[in-house]
């Protein structure tokens, strides 16, 4: 979720009306964000949406709280001027990087607050719309320092040096990568690449490293500055053009007038940005079946053109809309409804109930894990909770063998996904030592099998394991509780003799039924119990209920 | 308490003793008239004690014993005796005296002192006086019980005796004693055992009265873990809403199953290493269902305008949310209408600390029905906050999520915390559906329980949930409620 600041002074500016922070949570929380923080007259919004980088500024937001506000209607319009300038692409960066869009904004007048939104604008779409910059890049340039045409080529990573931004002394691409703060950052997207996208003016000086950093000379962007020109590239065309209209608009709320850039590929040439509004058609007879709401077509109009989009044609149910195109995340009638709904605030939406019955129950799983455990505390024992996530010691002090190991863990302690809730059981009651005994404990949970038969590998069960630490507990214990809990179950099943790591050789046994091996039972072997620091025989059992319930079934 | 129930509430110990505490006597002496060890008379006289009927009084008491040096003395003759005693048969060199040098060494100074040896042609000889005379301490040396003060700084100068400090119990009667005495019986009933019951002797006694409000030994029995307890709770008011549980899921799925089928484009940015678990064995890749794939993969392909990687779709991942359980229940042909619901534990690699866990419990439903609407989405969420946060004061935000839109959060009023969201929730993308061959609008709501919990069990620290401290598990309340 992006989280931006904006000036409060600044928005209302924008917005053209005096704003309370009262009111300005309310407006938010119904545009999809939250006040995060108000301090010194800074708002910190967080805003849900991650596919409406238009919203991402205060320019964006104070467009749709115009909307909303009712102070402005429908589809904002973009007047935009033929080309001047030229952006020459080399073929040789079409495999690397293909795609660049560009404008020139004039007359901007951006001041301190301008300037930093600005710059937050293009971190926070590069971040999350141009996924870490590997889908997007952005750099804004003095349009007056820059001889045109621009060519966007490709050079090798030895082969051209300037000065980057926050440097001041010329470095090779390479060197960039290896030392720049933000080279080392994005260096992932040029990985095993042998020449790396870059932007010259005319003259052969570097504008910028897309998509790493720019120029310090003609990179350098301040407050001050009022003529703006834009690069953006990527290898996505659609998301490349979208982010250009994104910051042009932007810019259009500081005053800028947008003139086009002509990109000539090798193959054709595009004129960017393109503003043009696109068509989506709704009906409204959807709008009210999603709804739940009865629209007049007035009304219907007006949370249109108050969401910005404006009504080209109606014919009979079918409302042709016109939208501007900073929006990337229409994609279907439900995203117009949802800023119908929005416009008209989920806050004032009557709420119902369905109007049809279900009858309501517990899964087949969770009445057989009730039974389990209403009879395992009817012998005395405790319920514990521990975590399905352990660590490859506990498993293996517990003599079992791992199944599931995580590639990416946070920590050593939660690295593989337990095959049996015994070892964590364990962990447990060495965490308890100087617990007053006896202590009965059990667990209820899943655990992650090795099945060959699954194209994972892996099945995910529910098993229940049973532990009874005591100065003097012995096998008959335990197998009392096994057998109390499977008659009252009414599973028909025998034991047999059956030797395993974690318990003591000929004091344990596989409990069977119909074929299927549902669990184990025994002492546990004193070299288990050494390992986990306890000093007390332990008695233990563990079943699968997965097992159970077929073997019911 | 009147004075013969007092006396009925003897315990077989009180009553043993209670007789020989006729006048201030050490706890040693009673349990010897008593015949009980020591132990057991301070027992009953401490019972006693408590109940008024005696008075128990500590006294600290020095006590003269033998040094390791002193004890070779008990039961044979100290040096001083055995000199006097062998000069009686005459004067003698020292070398031929009965004492090793030293302990002459040690003597001959009070010998002399007490004018009992004297020196003549250089063999001791015995005085007049020395001939009768006896050391004060010669005559209680072994039992040390009437050595007086200054024999006792003689014999400890001379490191054969030294003093220990011990403690003394005394008992003494009180009033109410004799008050109670008189009603003291023997024939009362003690514990009731079967004997008593089949001889029928409760007929003829009486039962000893209990202090039935004695503190007693803490014990512990089994019941529920507090967090899974919460749980059960929440889903009985499911069950009661008209929700059906969906079974247990599978915790290792591809990503398919997990996200891309839920219509989150591959390149998601919450499909990213630091918020999604990636298995790194036994397998990494497993395969995934040709013609749903081919279906989602359009579909991804023509809205979100990415080119699908199947390799990707195939990585194998833990469970990161409990709307993945949602998608086989789409794929599982389930009722329409139907309400269903799972609370299932999944897994992110995130911080952990009181607020964060890596793996956790998430409550998530769907309703599908030809007619249901956003209204009804919201009803379903008010009712939930009546149900789950006992308020009807709520805020629905209008929210984001990449699988439904419309898409709602649900805030609370919290009476001290102010405004809390507790939930998200939206109408299910028809883009999502259309795969699954859906064609009803279908709601899909998840709940933040483990604020719930926190709140509910009164736990600060999120990581309380799964408590490794049986201590806290079998002291903690059950949860209940009126």
């Amino acid at each position: 979720m992006p989280k931006y600041e904006v000036r409060h002074d600044d928005l209302e500016r924008l917005v053209g009306k005096k704003l309370t922070v009262e009111e300005i949570e309310d407006i938010l929380f119904d545009l999809k964000a939250e006040l995060d923080d108000y301090e010194d007259g800074i708002i910190t919004v967080d805003y849900s949406d991650t596919n409406r980088p238009d919203m991402w500024s205060a320019e964006g937001l104070a467009r749709e709280m115009r909307g909303y506000l009712g102070i402005e209607r429908g589809c904002p319009k973009y007047e935009v001027t033929p080309p001047k300038q030229e952006v020459r692409v080399d073929p040789s960066v079409q495999k690397i990087r293909p795609y660049i869009a560009s404008a020139v904004v004039h007359d901007v007048n951006l001041g301190e607050a301008g300037y930093e939104q600005l710059i937050q604008l293009q971190d926070k779409v590069m971040l999350t719309y141009g996924r870490k910059r590997r889908k997007v890049a952005i750099g804004t340039h003095n349009a007056d320092l820059i001889t045109f045409p621009a060519i966007y080529t490709s050079a090798r990573p030895e082969d051209v040096s300037f000065v980057p931004l926050w440097e001041n002394r010329e470095m090779t691409l390479a060197e960039i990568l290896e030392h720049h703060e933000k080279g080392r950052e994005y260096a992932y997207i040029l990985e095993g690449l042998d020449r790396y996208p870059i932007l010259l003016d005319s003259r052969g000086k570097v504008i910028s490293f897309p998509p790493i950093i720019n120029s310090n000379d003609i990179g350098n962007i301040g407050p001050d500055t009022r003529n703006i020109f834009i690069d953006v590239t990527g290898p996505d065309e659609k998301a490349v053009m979208i982010a250009l209209n994104v910051i042009v608009a932007a810019l259009v709320e500081r005053g800028g007038r947008i003139e086009a850039v002509r990109v000539v590929y090798p193959d054709r040439t595009v004129v960017t940005p393109d503003l043009s509004p696109k068509t989506f058609k709704v009906n409204k007879s959807y709008a009210e079946k999603i709804s739940g709401l009865r629209f007049s077509d007035s009304e219907f109009r007006d949370l249109l053109e108050r969401a910005r989009y404006d009504v080209v044609r109606v014919s009979g149910d079918e409302w042709t809309v016109r939208y501007p195109t900073y929006r990337a995340d229409i994609m279907h009638q439900r995203d117009v409804i949802e800023d119908i709904l929005i416009a008209h605030s989920y806050n004032r939406v009557e709420p119902k109930l369905p109007n049809f019955m279900t009858k309501g129950g517990a899964s087949e799983y969770a009445k057989l894990e009730d039974a389990v455990k209403e009879l395992l505390i009817g012998t005395g024992a405790q319920e514990i909770a521990t975590f399905i996530l352990t660590s490859r010691s506990v498993i293996e002090r517990a003599k079992h063998s791992p199944v599931v190991e995580l590639e990416n863990p946070v920590t050593e302690t939660f690295s593989f996904v337990r095959p049996a809730i015994l070892p964590t059981v364990m962990d447990f009651l060495s965490a308890n030592t100087t617990e007053p005994y006896p202590q009965k404990v059990f667990e209820v949970g899943d655990v992650v099998v090795a099945d060959e038969k699954r194209d994972t590998g892996v099945r995910t069960e529910q098993h229940v394991a049973y532990a009874l630490a005591d100065s003097s507990v012995t096998y008959t214990d335990v197998r009392q509780v096994l057998e109390f809990l499977l008659d009252n179950l009414g599973v028909a099943y025998e034991l047999r003799a059956n030797d395993y790591p974690w318990y003591i050789q000929g004091r344990s046994a596989e409990v069977v039924s119909k074929n299927k091996v549902l669990g184990h039972i025994g002492e546990v072997h004193p070299e288990v119990l050494e390992s986990f620091g306890i000093e007390m025989p332990v008695v233990a059992f563990e079943l699968s209920l997965t097992k159970i319930l077929e073997v019911l079934r | 308490m009147d004075v013969e129930r007092l006396a009925l509430s003897l315990s077989g110990l009180e009553r043993k003793v209670i007789r020989h505490v006729d006048s201030r006597r050490s706890v040693a002496e009673i349990a010897k008239s008593a015949g009980l060890s020591e132990v057991e008379a301070m027992r009953g006289l401490q019972y006693l004690s408590n109940k008024g009927i005696v008075r128990l009084v500590r006294e600290e008491r020095k006590r003269y014993v033998h040094t390791e040096k002193g004890k070779q003395y008990v039961g044979r003759k100290l040096p001083e005796r055995a000199i006097l005693d062998a000069l009686k048969d005459g004067p003698k060199s020292i070398s031929e005296l009965p004492v090793t040098e030293e302990e002459f060494s040690g003597v001959v100074g009070l010998l002399k002192k007490e004018g009992l040896v004297e020196f003549k042609k250089g063999k001791l000889t015995l005085t007049e006086r020395g001939k009768t005379f006896m050391f004060p301490w010669e005559e209680c040396y072994d039992t040390l019980d009437c050595l007086d003060e200054e024999s006792y700084k003689v014999l400890n100068r001379r490191g054969l005796v030294t003093t220990e400090e011990s403690v003394v119990w005394y008992a003494e009667p009180t009033k109410l004693l004799k008050d109670v005495l008189p009603h003291v019986r023997d024939d009362v009933i003690d514990a009731i055992t079967p004997e008593v019951l089949r001889s029928g002797a409760w007929r003829e006694k009486e039962f000893r009265v209990y202090d039935v409000t004695s503190p007693v030994p803490k014990a512990y029995y089994g019941k529920r873990q507090p967090y899974y307890e919460f749980l059960r709770r929440v889903k009985d008011r499911l069950y009661a809403l008209g929700f059906q549980e969906e079974e247990p899921g599978e915790i290792v799925l591809p990503m398919f199953w997990n996200s891309n089928a839920l219509f989150m484009p591959q390149d998601h940015p919450a499909a990213d290493i630091h918020d999604i678990y990636f298995v790194k064995s036994p397998k990494k890749y497993a395969p995934i269902p040709k013609e749903l794939v081919k279906r989602v993969r359009e579909q991804h392909e023509r809205s979100w305008g990415y080119k699908w990687d199947d390799e990707k779709a195939k990585r194998l991942v833990l469970r990161s949310h409990a709307t993945a359980l949602s998608a086989f229940l789409l794929a599982s042909k389930p009722k329409i209408p139907g309400k269903y619901f799972t609370i299932s534990r999944v897994f992110r690699p995130d911080e952990f600390d009181y607020k964060h866990l890596l793996e956790f419990n998430q409550l998530d439903g769907v309703v599908l029905s030809d007619d249901i609407t956003f209204r009804d989405l919201l009803g379903l969420l008010k009712d939930f906050a009546r149900e789950f946060a006992g308020t009807d004061k709520v805020k629905f935000k209008a929210g984001y999520f990449p699988f439904t839109e419309p898409s709602v959060e649900l805030f609370v009023k919290h009476p001290e915390k102010g405004w809390m969201e507790i939930g998200g929730a939206g109408m299910f993308r028809e883009e999502l559906l259309e795969p699954f061959d859906i064609h009803v609008p279908v709601i899909a709501w998840g709940l933040g329980i483990g604020r719930f919990a926190m709140m509910e069990l009164g736990i600060q620290d999120i990581r309380e949930f799964y408590s490794k401290r049986l201590s806290y598990l079998r002291s903690a309340r059950k949860v209940w409620r009126v």
